[in-house]
């Protein structure tokens, strides 16, 4: 192989004599030595002089020095290359090795795949990353379908509730109160938590959970032998082993207090005190009532009346000091008191108590044990009569045993009855109270007409006859006659014109004649005028231009006694939709999707409400941020929570 | 004895058990074993699912035809799945309306109460003084009579039935709550008065005086003069579109608009003089009785009839109609009263004869209707026409009546004649049930307050006053017709002919060739401009009816710079 040779070439200089072969002539003139020769006299200079640069790597096209080959050498033509490179070295036989491991290295390593064009490579890099972003957003298509096609949506959308940490949040209302929990902190300080329980286990691995309990189980066992070891210390009565308890105790603690001698006397002086108050504390309770050292001398001289006395004085002094007593402000014993204490000060609360005190305590000492015993006592007379009572009762139960069955009868109302919702019917109620007296009139019987009429239908195709009703009768029955009333008769028949008839009628008529109108196109003399040759003249046409009557559209109403003028209320047109908008193909539609009104005065409530909701409803001051990835585990975080009427509108629709 | 066995009901069973203990079987008796107590649990009753749809049975189809909006879209003149999809959930919104107002039904359950007579005996025998005895205090005060001493009356109850108007011909305006006895203002306006009417609230009202319309406060207040309405005779406030309709004696109708304080319309209507007229209560359209016994309807943007009707063939002595507008009942003096169905506008419903001429009609919101002649008042109960009618009440004034009205809400009949004002009980004649929202009765100064604001907000424009007030749900065919016609013939126009007429011009500056030249220039420049402004609207036309597209396509057809490396196709 090629080496680099971009090092200075320092050679000792040499100056070795031209070789005979060179005597023989320019001919022979040998370029190796040659340019030796001239690397001596270059270094007699002692400049360094810079090689040209050689090649060391191998190129498909011998002499590449400007790199004018574009084509870089991947796979098989590299192959061919080494091909090459095998066939000149086996020529030699001291390149055979090389040669060999060549084949070696082309045998066993695999060649590299010859590189993509850029511009190719980019293609299929953005192709990739198209497919790959597609996939992304592909993700999101259900929610926004979903979003869009829904009836409302809140902003902005609460998800921070999957996860939510409700430890860490503080909520709005409080259960403890601020004291609470300044008391709490506080006791956090004094009794520390050990850190081990803070420990969550659900951070910890399986290894060091294991471990951790093991470590449990085992305090728990050391424990537990501790608890029994005090226990049954606890039970030894051995006076020598109290003794020596006693004093090692004793040691303990003398220990100590030689220690805090040294280092805090203070602290020393503290505990001593402390102790001396418990010693005090003890003493002054009444367990040492019996056993203390002078109610053993008191037993001894039981014949002492005197130190007997003393002694029971004493006790009672000392029980009334520690009974309790409440204080009773009846205002009798106000008196009494006043009656018997001339000193009293009615306005000194203090007084008062110890007043009473004194009175009440010898009572309630003397009756005490009176009261507990006869307490006892009814209670356990108590206790047996409900025995007596549990037994006469059981033995009913085993006599009546069928109240015990489960009745089959089933005693509950049924709540399943369906609500009668319906009101009562409009013809039912109001007139039924009115008897029905057929007067024997001019009644006509008719069939019973339904008034409920479609305003849009005017045309009826059976026209019902008029009921008429002859009251005259009936008024002349119940109303005495007036003469006025009679003069009005005849004034009223003298007004009857049949005129009026006939007026409406002609007015009709006119209305009629005005639409129909006819036009005379034909021009005297035009076409009559023939030549001799014609002998059949062809007959002329008439041309008149008929605006025929339009066709009498008028609706069947309004022929007879009535006129309606069709093709009015020109005002109202500017009011008018004249288009119909978007969504709508067909006139007939749009007008059935306005025909409901949606106002408040309209429908109820809560329909009112469902009709005019808003798409989108907002929280006010509130950020809406774009949707993330959350959502998609919830699509539907924005919707509404649905009400009783969302559920009931809902099963309507389905 | 009745052998059979009662039907047990659920308390009646529980009694009988509680009273005896069976004894048991000897068997059962002597058991010596452990009594376990199984507590059973309660049953769960399984609750029937509703069941959607309003085919549900317990709903009365009376009912629910009567809220019905009519029929549904089918959603297939819908362009988009999407807004299918909406129109129809907003279907179903409105059925849930539908029976949701349906089921409230339930609630106005009660009966209104009226006269019933025992056998033979009859309710027109009951005179006031009857009725006042059995009844609670409360409605016996509702009876009341006022004497009053100038002259012929007429009167008028708000829309809530609280406060009346009286109105005397000698110049006598009153007006008060009359319930609660309270006089807001009596004056007199020295001057002939021919009509008076409430406006939309119990503060204001307008007196039809000698020459003008007087606006008053109900202090007695004179607040304004209309001089525009003059000579008025009769004067009906119509509520929902704040109009003040008057008909003058030389026959004019006019409208007021009494919330911009404009006329609205005002024409001759060569009736003459107009003595009777009464509005539609459904839509506003004003119905005038004729001399010539035809009742004419009006509407203030119209100056002909909506439509003519020819009712008697005598003179109208008086027309009313009922409270939803579907029934017209005029009486001629041919002594008939005839009732007509005034939204089909076609043959009488039934004819009644009577021995005088109606002279009053009124009908309650019931449907109880009242007529009077000379002094006397007869009172029929509702659904005159359909069986033979009795008289339900009778009522005789001291006087010739001059003018009767129900009150709204109440069982009350107000009757004024010419010495004074008469109230008079009708039993079950009021609408017990009133929509507080509508009209309260019971209204507080701050109800009233926001009431007012409420109705100038949905006031109705006077343009709407037509004879089907549902046309304005509905789309203008005929213009849209015309709209697509116009657009049609834009392809088939031709450029018109241009008359070009060259200045004439002084003698030899421009021969008869180049006024030709230029003649021909002109025409050339008009067609040009006129072919091009015809393609601009064409391709406005073609490009507002292309789908539109919610996406941007790949290949568009706008031409880019990079069209030429495009492949040419030979």
């Amino acid at each position: 192989m090629l080496k680099k040779s971009k090092k200075i070439v320092k050679k000792p200089l040499v100056l070795a004599p031209p070789k005979s072969d060179d005597e023989g002539g320019d001919d022979d003139f040998n370029e190796k030595s040659h340019k030796k020769f001239l690397d001596g006299i270059t270094s007699l200079t002692k400049t360094n002089h810079i090689n040209k640069p050689t090649r060391t790597e191998i190129s498909d096209a011998v002499g590449d020095e400007f790199h004018l080959t574009k084509k870089a050498l991947y796979g098989k033509e590299a192959h061919d290359l080494t091909k090459g490179i095998l066939d000149l070295l086996k020529t030699k036989s001291n390149h055979v090795k090389v040669a060999k491991e060549i084949q070696n290295t082309k045998r066993n390593k695999k060649v590299l795949k010859k590189k993509i064009e850029q511009s190719v490579s980019d293609k299929l890099q953005r192709e990739v990353a198209y497919e790959t972003a597609k996939k992304k957003l592909g993700r999101w298509d259900g929610i926004v379908a979903m979003n869009q096609s829904s009836e409302h949506q809140m902003f902005p959308v609460e998800l921070e509730s999957i996860h939510k940490d409700v430890l860490s949040e503080k909520p709005e209302k409080t259960i403890k109160s601020d004291l609470m929990e300044q008391m709490e902190i506080i006791e956090a300080k004094l009794n520390p938590r050990k850190p081990d329980d803070e420990i969550d286990e659900r951070n910890l691995t399986k290894e060091e959970i294991i471990a951790r309990r093991r470590e449990m189980a085992y305090l728990k066992i050391r424990y537990q032998q501790k608890v029994a070891k005090f226990r049954q210390q606890k039970k030894i009565k051995s006076k020598n082993f109290r003794k020596h308890e006693k004093r090692k105790r004793q040691v303990l603690e003398k220990k100590e207090q030689e220690l805090l001698e040294k280092t805090d006397p203070e602290a020393l002086e503290r505990k001593l005190e402390s102790a001396e108050r418990r010693r005090v504390l003890e003493r002054a309770s009444l367990k040492h009532k019996n056993t203390a050292k002078r109610s053993k001398n008191v037993k001894a001289s039981q014949h002492n009346k005197e130190y007997q006395q003393e002694l029971a004085d004493q006790l009672a002094l000392g029980r009334e000091l520690t009974s309790h007593e409440k204080v009773e402000d009846s205002e009798s014993d106000d008196g009494n008191d006043v009656e018997e204490d001339e000193d009293y000060d009615p306005f000194n609360p203090w007084v008062k108590v110890v007043n009473q005190m004194d009175k009440k305590i010898e009572e309630s000492s003397a009756n005490y044990r009176k009261y507990w015993n006869e307490r006892n006592e009814n209670e356990k007379k108590l206790d047996k009569y409900k025995k007596s009572i549990e037994n006469e009762t059981e033995k009913d139960e085993l006599k009546n045993l069928k109240d015990l069955a489960f009745k089959t009868k089933n005693v509950r109302p049924d709540f399943d009855e369906e609500l009668l919702e319906t009101s009562g019917k409009p013809g039912v109620s109001g007139t039924t109270g009115v008897p029905d007296i057929k007067s024997g009139g001019e009644v006509s019987k008719i069939v019973p007409s339904n008034v409920a009429i479609d305003p849009n239908n005017f045309t009826e195709k059976i026209r019902k006859p008029t009921k008429t009703f002859d009251l005259k009768e009936m008024e002349q029955s119940e109303s005495e006659e007036d003469e006025e009333e009679n003069q009005r008769d005849t004034i009223a028949a003298a007004f009857e014109d049949d005129d009026i008839q006939a007026d409406f009628e002609r007015e009709q008529e006119d209305r009629k004649a005005s639409a129909t109108q006819e036009l005379d196109l034909s021009m005297p003399g035009w076409g009559s005028w023939v030549s001799a040759k014609t002998i059949n003249a062809p007959k002329r046409k008439r041309i008149v231009l008929k605006f025929e009557a339009e066709k009498d559209n008028r609706r069947e109403g309004n022929k007879g006694n009535v006129i309606v003028n069709e093709g009015v209320n020109k005002s109202l047109k500017q009011h008018l939709v004249s288009d119909v908008p978007f969504p709508f193909k067909s006139v007939r539609e749009y007008e059935a999707s306005i025909r409901a009104p949606i106002g408040r005065s309209f429908v109820p409530e809560s329909a009112f409400k469902a009709l005019t909701r808003p798409a989108v409803i907002t929280k006010k001051g509130k950020m809406i941020h774009a949707m993330d990835e959350e959502q998609l585990l919830r699509p539907d975080a924005n919707y509404r929570r649905p009400t009783a009427v969302d559920k009931r509108i809902k099963a309507l629709g389905k | 004895m009745d052998k059979r066995k009662k039907t047990k009901r659920y308390l009646n069973e529980v009694d009988e058990e509680q009273g005896k203990t069976k004894l048991k079987t000897i068997k059962k008796a002597n058991f010596n074993g452990d009594i376990i107590k199984v507590e059973m649990k309660p049953m769960k009753y399984k609750k029937k699912k509703f069941q959607g749809k309003i085919k549900n049975s317990s709903l009365d189809p009376d009912i629910i035809k009567k809220y019905s909006r009519g029929k549904q879209i089918t959603g297939k003149g819908v362009r988009t799945n999407f807004f299918k999809e909406k129109v129809k959930r907003k279907e179903v919104v409105l059925e849930y309306a539908t029976e949701q107002a349906v089921r409230s039904e339930v609630l106005r359950n009660e009966i209104e109460g009226f006269i019933q007579a025992e056998d033979g005996e009859r309710t027109s025998d009951f005179r006031q003084k009857d009725i006042i005895e059995n009844v609670d205090i409360t409605s016996a005060s509702k009876n009341f009579n006022l004497k009053l001493d100038f002259g012929p009356y007429k009167h008028n109850y708000t829309k809530n039935g609280r406060h009346l108007l009286l109105g005397g011909k000698r110049g006598h305006v009153a007006a008060f709550d009359w319930i609660a006895k309270r006089l807001h203002c009596e004056i007199n306006v020295m001057e002939e008065v021919t009509d008076i009417s409430w406006l939309h609230i119990e503060t204001m009202f307008a007196v039809a005086q000698k020459k003008w319309v007087y606006f008053y406060d109900n202090q007695g207040t004179e607040m304004h003069c209309v001089k525009r309405l003059f000579d008025v005779n009769l004067l009906e406030f119509l509520p929902y579109h704040f109009l003040l309709a008057a008909a003058s004696r030389q026959g004019f109708l006019s409208w007021l608009d009494v919330s911009i304080g404009g006329l609205v319309g005002h024409y001759n209507s060569n009736l003459g003089d107009i003595r009777i007229m009464r509005q539609n209560p459904s839509n506003g359209v004003l119905c005038v009785g004729g001399g010539k016994g035809v009742v004419s309807l009006w509407s203030p943007k119209e100056r002909e009839p909506l439509a003519k009707l020819l009712c008697h063939s005598t003179p109208i002595s008086s027309l009313a109609l009922n409270s939803t507008g579907q029934q017209l009942v005029t009486s001629g003096l041919d002594n008939s009263v005839k009732i007509w169905d005034i939204r089909k506008l076609n043959g009488s419903l039934a004819i009644y004869k009577f021995m005088n001429p109606i002279s009053h009609i009124d009908i309650s919101h019931k449907g109880t209707m009242a007529f009077s002649m000379g002094k006397t008042c007869h009172i029929y109960n509702k659904k005159l026409y359909e069986d033979q009618p009795q008289i339900y009440l009778r009522h005789k004034s001291d006087c010739n009546i001059q003018d009767i009205g129900f009150c709204p809400y109440e069982d009350v009949l107000g009757i004024s004649s010419n010495t004074g004002f008469d109230s008079v009980l009708v039993p079950g004649s009021g609408l017990g049930n009133f929509d507080s929202f509508e009209s309260n009765p019971f209204q507080t100064k701050s109800q009233r307050r926001e009431n007012e604001v409420h109705a100038l907000m949905e006031k109705v424009p006077a343009e709407f006053i037509s004879l089907d007030p549902s046309t304005i749900a509905g789309v203008d065919v005929q213009t849209l017709h015309d709209k697509i016609e116009a657009k049609k013939s834009l392809f088939y126009l031709k450029p018109p002919k241009v008359d070009f007429k060259s200045r004439r011009k002084m003698k030899g500056k421009g021969g008869s060739v180049n006024a030709a030249k230029n003649k021909q220039i002109a025409k050339n420049l008009a067609r040009k401009e006129f072919i091009q402004d015809v393609r601009s609207k064409k391709k406005k036309v073609i490009s507002s009816h292309k789908v539109s597209e919610d996406f941007i396509p790949l290949e568009s057809n706008k031409s880019s710079v990079l069209d030429r490396f495009n492949k040419k196709i030979k």
